[in-house]
C-alpha cells in the first residue's frame, strides 16, 4: 500500500469511520475526568487484535492525535489540564475564557493545534524515510547499541531523576524475563510457577501500569470534580488575519514540537513549555502572558500538536519511543507482531503509510470535530466519575482477560496496577519502565544473534562505527548527571576549605 | 524542593522493592544451566541487569538514609496521584477500597460458577456506591446502572468479541 492508497483506504467508509472514532475517543479522554490517551490506548489495544493491522494502527495513530488535543477543552474552560501536555494552556486559555472569551481561546487552540499537526506531519514525511533507509543497514550489535542507548536517553534526558529513570527501565526489563527463554528453549525465572510459564504478557503490564493506577488516583481525588466555564461558538472561527498574527508564533512553536518530539523521553509537555517560555522571552508583551496572552496560547498548543510527528519519526526508523504515551503505541505494534524499526518500511509499508496517512488526516478531523463539536465535548466533563471509573476497570479486566482466556492476566494487571501506584507516589517515572519492558527481548536477542555470529566476541561493538558511537553516546549520557551533581558540589566544597 | 513524607515512604518501598527483586532474581538466574552453541545463554542478561539494579538501589538506598534527594518524574501521565489539585479534602480510603474492590471482582470472575454478569453487576453498584454520597435516590440511580452496564457489556463482549465470559 502507497502513501495515495493509505489515504485512498481513509476516504473508505471503514477506514474514514475507524479514523474518525480514534480521534473522537482521543478528544473525549482529554475532556472525560479519570481517563488518559495513555489509558484509553492500553484500553483499546485488547479489542484491536479483531481488526486488521492496518484498521488498528490507523485508530491507534488516531487516537493518539486526538488525545494530544483534547486537553485543550478542560485546560481552557476548567483550568484542568485533561493530558498532561495541556498544562501550560490552563495558564492563559482560562484566564482568556474567564474574561469572556471561552469560544476565542479554545478556536486559537485548536488552530495552532492543526498547524503544528500539519507542520509536524510534514518532517514525518519528509525524514522518517531517509533516516529508516539508512538505519536498514544496522546489524544486531547496533541494533543492540540504539536499544542501550534509548533506554539510558529516556532516562536521563527528562523524567527529572536519572537514578529513579534508570531503575525503572531496568525494572522493566526484569519483567519481561520470565517464561521461555527464545533463544535455548530453557525454561527460567518461573519459580516452580506454571502460570509463570507464558511470561508476562505486555499488555495486562501496561494496562494495570497506566489504567488501574490512575483510576486510583481518580478514586483518591474523587471530591475534585471541578464546575467549567461554559462553552460557546462565539470565536471559535479563527480569521485568516489571525493566522498571519501568530503565524510566525506558529511556525517557531511547531519547530519546537516537531524537534523535542524526535528526542526521545521528552514528549509534548516539555514542548509546550520550552514553546511558551520562548514566546514569552520573544514577545513584545511579555507581561500579558499567565493573564489571558493569545501567544501564550498558539505558542503552547502549536508545540504539543506539533511532538506528534516529531515523536514517531524515532519510533518507525528505530522502534524507540518518544515518550509514554508513545511507548504504549511502541507496545501496540509489538503485540500485533510487527517489529517497530528500519525493517518497518520494508516489511510493513502499509503500516507505515497508514501511519503517516492517519496522521495528517486525524489532525483535519481533530480540527472539524473540535470546532463544531466544542458544545458536546464540553458537556463530557460533566460525567460523573461514579460511573466512569467501575467502567474502566472492568473494561480492563476484560481486555487483560481476552488476551489469552485466562485468568492470571487479571491478576497480573492488578498487581502492577499496584505496583503503578507505588511508583507514582515514589515520583519514579514511568515511561523507562514501558521501554525496558518492550525492547529488552529485542535487546537481547539481538545481542545474542550478534555473538552467535562473532563466536562470542564482543569486539564489533566496539569495531563498529555506529554501534561504537551509539554507546559512546549512551556513556556519556550515563556519566553525565553525576558529572552534572559532582560539579554543582565542586565549587561548594572549595568554598567551605578555609 | 523537598519531597513529601509520602514521597520519601514511597521511595524506602520503592528501592527495598528493587532490591528485593532484583535480589530474587539473581539467585534464580544463577542457578540456570549455560545453553550450547550461545555464548550468553539464558541466564546472562537476567544477571546483568540484576547487578545493575542492585548497584542502583544500593545508591538511592544511601542517599535516602543521608537524607539526600533522589529527584522526582518531571511529567507523570497518572494525574492526581501526587498531588490534590484544587481545594478539596482528597478521600485515601475510597482509593484503598476502589483496589481492594477491583482485587474482589477479579477473584470473583476467577471462581468461574459465580458468572460474569452477576459479579460485574455487583461490582458497578458497589464501586458506584463508594465512589459518592450515598442517598437513597442516588443508590437506585447507581443500582440501575450497573444492571444495565452490566447486562450490556455481558451481550457485547460475549456477541461481538466472542470473550469466553463463563
Amino acid at each position: 500500500m502507497t502513501l495515495a492508497e493509505a489515504f485512498v483506504h481513509l476516504l473508505t467508509p471503514n477506514g474514514f469511520g475507524i479514523m474518525l472514532v480514534g480521534v473522537a475517543l482521543g478528544i473525549s479522554v482529554g475532556v472525560l475526568p479519570g481517563i488518559t490517551a495513555g489509558m484509553l490506548m492500553a484500553l483499546t489495544l485488547p479489542f484491536t487484535f479483531h481488526m486488521s493491522s492496518v484498521d488498528a494502527v490507523s485508530l491507534l495513530t488516531a487516537m493518539f492525535v486526538g488525545g494530544v488535543s483534547g486537553g485543550l477543552i478542560t485546560a481552557t474552560l476548567m483550568r484542568i489540564p485533561g493530558e498532561p501536555n495541556a498544562i501550560m494552556t490552563c495558564l492563559d486559555g482560562y484566564q482568556l475564557a474567564r474574561r469572556g472569551y471561552p469560544g476565542r481561546a479554545l478556536g486559537l487552540g485548536n488552530s495552532s493545534s492543526l498547524v503544528g499537526g500539519i507542520l509536524s506531519w510534514a518532517a514525518l514525511v519528509l525524514l522518517a524515510p531517509p533516516l529508516a533507509s539508512i538505519a536498514v543497514s544496522f546489524g544486531p550489535f547496533e541494533n543492540f547499541a540504539v536499544i542501550v542507548m534509548a533506554l539510558i536517553l529516556i532516562s536521563s534526558l527528562s523524567e527529572g531523576s536519572f537514578l529513579k529513570g534508570l531503575s525503572a527501565g531496568l525494572l522493566g526489563m526484569l519483567v519481561s524475563y520470565p517464561g521461555i527463554d527464545e533463544s535455548s528453549g530453557i525454561m527460567r525465572l518461573t519459580f516452580g510457577i506454571t502460570a509463570f510459564e507464558g511470561g508476562f504478557n505486555n499488555l495486562p503490564v501496561i494496562l494495570g501500569m497506566f489504567a488501574i493506577s490512575q483510576v486510583v488516583a481518580d478514586a483518591l481525588n474523587i471530591e475534585g470534580q471541578a464546575s467549567a466555564i461554559r462553552a460557546t461558538m462565539r470565536g471559535v472561527f479563527v480569521s485568516v488575519r489571525d493566522y498571519i498574527v501568530h503565524g510566525w508564533n506558529m511556525l517557531r512553536s511547531s519547530l519546537i514540537g516537531i524537534w523535542i518530539g524526535i528526542l526521545p523521553g521528552v514528549g509534548a509537555t516539555v514542548a509546550s513549555i520550552v514553546a511558551y517560555t520562548t514566546a514569552k522571552n520573544l514577545s513584545r508583551k511579555p507581561e500579558e502572558f499567565g493573564t489571558g496572552s493569545e501567544e501564550a496560547i498558539v505558542a503552547a498548543e502549536s508545540a504539543n500538536n506539533a511532538t506528534t510527528g516529531g515523536t514517531l519519526i524515532p519510533i518507525l526508523t528505530l522502534g524507540i519511543p518518544g515518550g509514554l504515551t508513545d511507548s504504549i503505541l511502541l507496545g501496540a505494534l509489538v503485540i500485533h507482531n510487527l517489529q517497530p524499526g528500519p525493517l518497518l518500511f520494508k516489511n510493513n509499508p502499509e503500516i507505515v503509510n497508514t501511519i503517516f496517512a492517519t496522521h495528517l488526516v486525524a489532525h483535519v478531523a481533530m480540527f472539524v470535530l473540535m470546532t463544531f463539536g466544542i458544545a458536546v465535548f464540553a458537556r463530557l466533563m460533566q460525567v460523573p466519575r461514579a460511573f466512569i471509573l467501575p467502567i474502566v476497570i472492568v473494561f480492563s479486566v476484560l481486555g487483560a482477560y481476552g488476551l489469552n482466556n485466562r485468568p492470571f492476566d487479571i491478576w497480573v494487571m492488578l498487581v502492577f496496577g499496584l505496583l503503578g501506584v507505588l511508583l507514582e507516589l515514589a515520583r519514579v517515572p514511568l515511561a523507562p519502565f514501558v521501554v525496558g519492558l518492550v525492547l529488552a527481548p529485542v535487546a537481547e536477542s539481538e545481542l545474542r544473534a550478534g555473538l552467535m555470529a562473532s563466536a562470542g566476541s564482543f569486539m564489533p561493538l566496539i569495531e563498529r562505527p555506529v554501534a561504537c558511537s551509539m554507546l559512546v553516546i549512551a556513556t556519556i549520557l550515563f556519566v553525565w548527571p553525576f558529572v552534572r551533581v559532582w560539579r554543582r558540589l565542586a565549587p561548594a566544597s572549595r568554598n567551605q576549605t578555609p | 524542593m523537598q519531597p513529601s513524607g509520602a514521597t520519601r515512604v514511597a521511595e524506602f518501598s520503592y528501592v527495598l522493592l528493587i532490591l528485593a527483586v532484583a535480589g530474587i532474581i539473581w539467585h534464580a538466574a544463577s542457578a540456570l544451566p549455560p545453553a550450547p552453541y550461545d555464548p550468553l545463554g539464558p541466564k546472562t542478561f537476567p544477571l546483568w541487569v540484576s547487578y545493575g539494579l542492585i548497584a542502583l538501589g544500593l545508591v538511592m538506598l544511601a542517599r535516602l538514609l543521608f537524607r539526600r534527594s533522589l529527584g522526582q518524574a518531571a511529567q507523570s501521565m497518572v494525574i492526581g496521584l501526587e498531588d490534590a489539585e484544587g481545594n478539596y479534602e482528597r478521600r485515601p480510603w475510597v482509593a484503598v477500597l476502589t483496589l481492594t474492590l477491583a482485587f474482589a471482582y477479579a477473584a470473583g470472575l476467577s471462581f468461574r460458577s459465580i458468572g460474569f454478569l452477576p459479579a460485574t453487576a455487583v461490582y458497578l453498584f458497589l464501586s458506584g456506591i463508594i465512589l459518592g454520597p450515598i442517598e437513597r435516590r442516588r443508590v437506585v440511580v447507581v443500582a440501575i446502572f450497573a444492571v444495565v452496564a452490566a447486562v450490556i457489556l455481558d451481550i457485547v463482549f460475549r456477541a461481538i468479541f466472542k470473550l469466553d465470559l463463563n
